[in-house]
């Protein structure tokens, strides 16, 4: 078939998808109805809340930034001169009396900018909310005047004053214009000419709306995709439809991509219905640029932000679809659904977070780049290069979350799965298993998570335990979770533990191996984290860690070997490298489940206490890849806990060490980069330690039908 | 044309391995009818699943028309047509989209579409709701569309599991001619069905399956003779052993 006549059978696919969705009064509900009807009830409430608001805290006193002690005086003149026209008190500097029916005149308080300590300019005063509003006279007091506003972006208070101003300014005009038409002269110049600048603030900046759209945009389009997905895969299950598709001579990807094109394109509907809602609403009710931040919403901006929703639902798509194709029915899939929208706002409110800027690490994270994008773009001061990196992290999130939907979409567990309980999945069965299931580790996993992040935390609670009884809470904890645990799960799941765990002896290269890897991996990954770690971050970690170090720097060293080296040695390899690389081992290729494995050590290593210590992971996930492959091709757990112990031990022992080894190794306590020579030397053990791995028999690789992972 | 050896499957359930097929081997040549028959839980409609290539076998293969299905499952699902108790259809579709919509799962070109659609409308009697609303349909109506949409691209082999479940005697009737008139087609038919009297008309040669192992195979008078039962009804009973008298109390 060429490719002309693929492309047209994957519209006729895709067209099928479409009409089944499109005629489903559910969906046009969800895509045209909803936000036709929710917007401007949401313009109409909002408009109300704020409009109170304003009135309940409009300021007793304007502050008004001026250049110079001129500025001011014209300042005053014009005013006074348009107050005074509009049958107001002359004087700006004193309060008036308030007239029945009206609300109280606020009292104008000018500030020369001048007389101010260090004389900022005006934007700096308005920008650091000095003032409410700056004037500026570019051309002084040369007739016509020239007035320019500088306002605060988002700020509508400033945009109050601004209109207080102008209103007094339109006075002189018209006042002017209807005494020139009664001289009737020819040439008409108006006294008084203004325009505006507006500036972004930086201190303690106000809340804008801006920061809300890119959320909202990201639950209609979720909730826009949400529908179709369910439908047109957990659906087509539940209709019983599922069989007879899988039964014809199609591949998986062309069914699939054909939903996906079906979903993105109402997802897309959706999100432009309620972009356009809410660009109609927000110009009905004067809100544009408080919606949209300083300039409002240009037709380029509009183009941008509907290419950035279009990519935001091309990856919102594909990782529904990848959740969905797991799940039997409708209600399986909306279980699923639920827990991903909820995550889906945690990135959404980031973007309300002040502060927080579009990194090269966020713009690699998906859904958050993507947020933060859109907030960038509104606020008028986004980065080209983020936006392309973003943007491009997006596409390959996107191709990843097709290719798993793919993997799962149709398989036999989805089409004949029983739907039984986990209660059944986890049933303790009669007789000896040979080896763990895929559902034991997940279990561990699930259960293990939430306990480690409370139980962890809870040690260092104890500020007036000392840092030995604390180092002993923790090593504690580590037992009880990640050796305890899977050892009972293992025992409750009938599997031995020599099987469970890999607790067979090695072959002595792979001891040999064990003790050189142990060695010579630390200065890769210590130069992985110091290149990961940008100076600003480096600088808060040292402060982070500094107590600590103190107090571990009084620690008996023997503690700290076994809390620290010995102990997670043990545990750890029982966990990660024992139970879950085998229970995964038995549903997956063996470099899935060291993949997965090894990410999911480097995962528990960013959860520190209170803090989130994401450079951890690289480096740690690159160990984890290590002792997985060291675990796998030797079949056994103890070469892992070998060089995971020789390892820890490595890096607490180097302060000791320091004053022998000579000046490098001063610089290992403020994140310095090792001299070229240590990272490069240690290639040396690591590839003879590679050799010694891979020329070894690998036993579990002698059958071909039992899974390769489960000994 | 349909030549199952020694297929096996087996499935993990709660830790427990249940064999739903075992050492299962049959021979179903062109322009025969054969009907799979069995109680509940027999693994009549697993062996069609693995004949079909939608679930792989433990052991053993399937080869239909030359080709195996380990090897080219692709082939082997052209040339087999589907028609099965569960299955269900689009129901904001009409038959004729239907129809049009796996055309194009078997890359079928426009004029054979619109042709295979003008004769089974004809053949099934399509005409009166072919761009009717499936959901709108009644059940013989929507087994009828199942019926087409199996048969759109004219397969030579079918594999038709219950397909008169919820039918009443008319719709039971009428698929039933319909199998027969697949056979004088010359198609090769699988038939899994609980409607014993109507297997015993239509069905050329029948397998009796139990746990998944097959008891007995042969015609209806070959089977009459090794059972030493005069009709299917008996045979059943008999194959079931111990649970007749249950089975007996419950008919």
């Amino acid at each position: 078939m060429s490719a002309a006549q693929n492309l047209a059978a994957w519209g006729r696919l895709t067209l099928k998808e479409l009409r089944e969705t499109l005629r489903d009064r559910r969906t046009i509900a969800t895509l045209i109805l909803m936000p036709i009807l929710v917007y401007p009830l949401l313009g109409m409430a909002f408009s109300k809340f704020l409009f109170a608001q304003l009135d309940q805290q409009s300021p007793a006193e304007y502050h008004i930034a001026l250049e110079s002690e001129q500025d001011l005086a014209l300042f005053r003149t014009t005013y006074s001169s348009g107050n005074q026209l509009l049958g107001r008190e002359i004087d700006p500097g004193r309060p008036l009396p308030v007239k029945p029916g009206e609300p109280p005149e606020p009292q104008l308080r000018l500030i020369q900018g001048d007389e101010v300590e260090d004389a900022p300019t005006l934007e700096e005063m308005v920008r650091t909310q000095m003032a409410d509003l700056a004037v500026r006279f570019p051309t002084g007091r040369q007739l016509p005047l020239s007035v320019e506003f500088v306002v605060r972006s988002g700020s509508p208070l400033g945009r109050e004053v601004r209109e207080h101003i102008e209103k007094r300014f339109r006075a002189v005009n018209d006042e002017f214009v209807s005494r020139y038409f009664a001289m009737q002269q020819p040439a008409v110049k108006l006294p008084v000419a203004w325009s505006e600048t507006t500036v972004p603030g930086v201190a303690a900046p106000s809340f804008s709306l801006a920061t809300l759209v890119p959320l909202i945009l990201i639950l209609m389009t979720v909730t826009g995709a949400v529908y179709p997905a369910i439908d047109l895969t957990a659906g087509e299950r539940e209709r019983g439809t599922l069989e007879a598709l899988m039964a014809a001579p199609i591949s998986r990807t062309r069914v699939l991509l054909a939903k996906y094109a079906a979903v993105v394109f109402v997802a897309l509907m959706t999100a432009f219905v309620n972009l356009g809602a809410m660009v109609v609403t927000a110009f009905s009710t004067g809100f544009e640029s408080l919606l949209f931040g300083a300039g409002g919403l240009t037709p380029a901006r509009l183009l941008q932000m509907l290419g950035l929703l279009a990519a935001f639902a091309a990856f919102f798509s594909a990782v529904i679809l990848a959740l969905t194709s797991v799940a039997r029915s409708f209600k399986e899939a909306q279980a699923y659904l639920i827990p991903l929208m909820m995550l889906s706002i945690a990135p959404g409110v980031l973007a309300l977070l002040p502060g927080l800027k579009l990194t090269l690490g966020w713009a690699l994270v998906p859904l958050a780049n993507m947020v933060l994008v859109t907030r960038d773009l509104l606020d008028g001061h986004v980065s080209g290069a983020a936006m392309a990196v973003a943007l491009i992290a997006n596409g390959v999130w996107t191709a990843v979350a097709l290719a798993i939907a793919v993997r799962i979409f149709g398989t036999d567990a989805v089409l004949y799965g029983s739907s039984g309980s986990w209660r059944d999945a986890l049933r303790r069965p009669e007789d000896v298993q040979p080896r763990l299931r895929w559902e034991q580790g997940l279990t561990a996993l699930v259960v293990l998570f939430p306990a480690f992040i409370i139980l962890s935390s809870v040690p260092g609670r104890f500020a007036e335990w000392s840092i030995n009884a604390r180092l002993m809470a923790n090593a504690v904890v580590l037992i009880s979770l990640f050796a305890v645990w899977p050892l009972w799960l293992a025992a409750y799941g009938r599997v031995p533990w020599v099987s469970a765990f890999g607790l067979k002896p090695p072959s002595p290269q792979m001891w040999t191996a064990a003790v050189l890897a142990g060695f010579s991996l630390w200065p890769l990954a210590y130069e992985l984290e110091v290149w990961l770690i940008p100076a600003s971050r480096l600088e808060s970690l040292v402060e982070l860690i500094k107590p600590l170090k103190e107090e571990l720097d009084r620690t008996p060293f023997a503690v700290k070997l076994f809390a620290l080296a010995l102990c997670p040695a043990i545990c750890e390899e029982l966990f990660f490298r024992g139970f879950l690389l085998k229970a995964f081992g038995s549903a997956m290729r063996p470099g899935v489940a060291i993949t997965l494995t090894a990410a999911l050590f480097g995962l528990f290593h960013v959860l520190v206490r209170d803090a989130l210590l994401l450079e951890r992971f690289p480096p740690t996930a690159m160990l984890g890849l290590v002792l997985g492959w060291l675990a796998y091709r030797s079949g056994s757990l103890w070469p892992g806990v070998l060089m995971h112990a020789i390892h820890n031990t490595t890096v607490l022992a180097l302060p000791l060490l320091s004053p022998f080894l000579g000046t490098w190794a001063q610089g290992l306590e403020n994140h310095a980069h090792l001299p070229w020579w240590v990272p490069v030397g240690t290639l040396i053990p690591l590839t003879i330690a590679t050799v010694l791995v891979t020329r070894a028999p690998t036993p579990l690789a002698v059958s071909r039908t039992a899974p390769s992972l489960s000994a | 044309m349909i030549v199952v050896s020694d297929l096996s499957k087996e499935f993990v359930t709660g830790g427990q391995t249940l064999r739903a097929v075992d050492g299962l081997s049959l021979t179903v040549p062109a322009g025969e009818v054969y009907g799979l028959l069995g109680p509940n839980g027999a693994g009549k409609t697993t062996t069609l699943r693995m004949i079909l290539g939608l679930l792989a076998p433990t052991a053993g293969d399937v080869t239909v028309g030359g080709e195996k299905v380990s090897v080219n499952p692709d082939a082997v699902k052209r040339s087999i047509g589907l028609v099965s108790a569960s299955a269900g259809l689009y129901q904001w579709l009409s038959p004729r989209e239907t129809l049009h919509y796996f055309a194009d799962l078997y890359d079928l070109s426009t004029a054979v579409k619109i042709r295979r659609i003008e004769e089974l409308t004809a053949l099934l009697d399509l005409g009166r709701f072919l761009d009717q609303r499936c959901a709108t349909l009644s059940t013989g109506q929507k087994q009828r569309v199942t019926l087409a949409r199996a048969l759109m691209h004219d397969p030579p082999v079918m594999l038709l599991d219950e397909p008169t479940r919820g039918l009443d005697i008319i719709g039971t009737h009428v698929i039933f001619e319909y199998v027969a008139q697949l056979r004088t087609m010359g198609k090769a038919i699988i038939l899994c069905t609980h409607r014993l009297e109507e297997a015993s008309r239509v069905c050329d040669r029948m397998g009796l399956l139990n746990r998944g192992r097959l008891q007995q195979e042969g015609t209806f008078a070959e089977l009459q003779a090794a059972t030493g039962c005069s009709g299917l009804h008996d045979m059943f009973l008999q194959l079931l052993g111990s649970a007749a008298p249950a089975l007996g109390r419950a008919s």
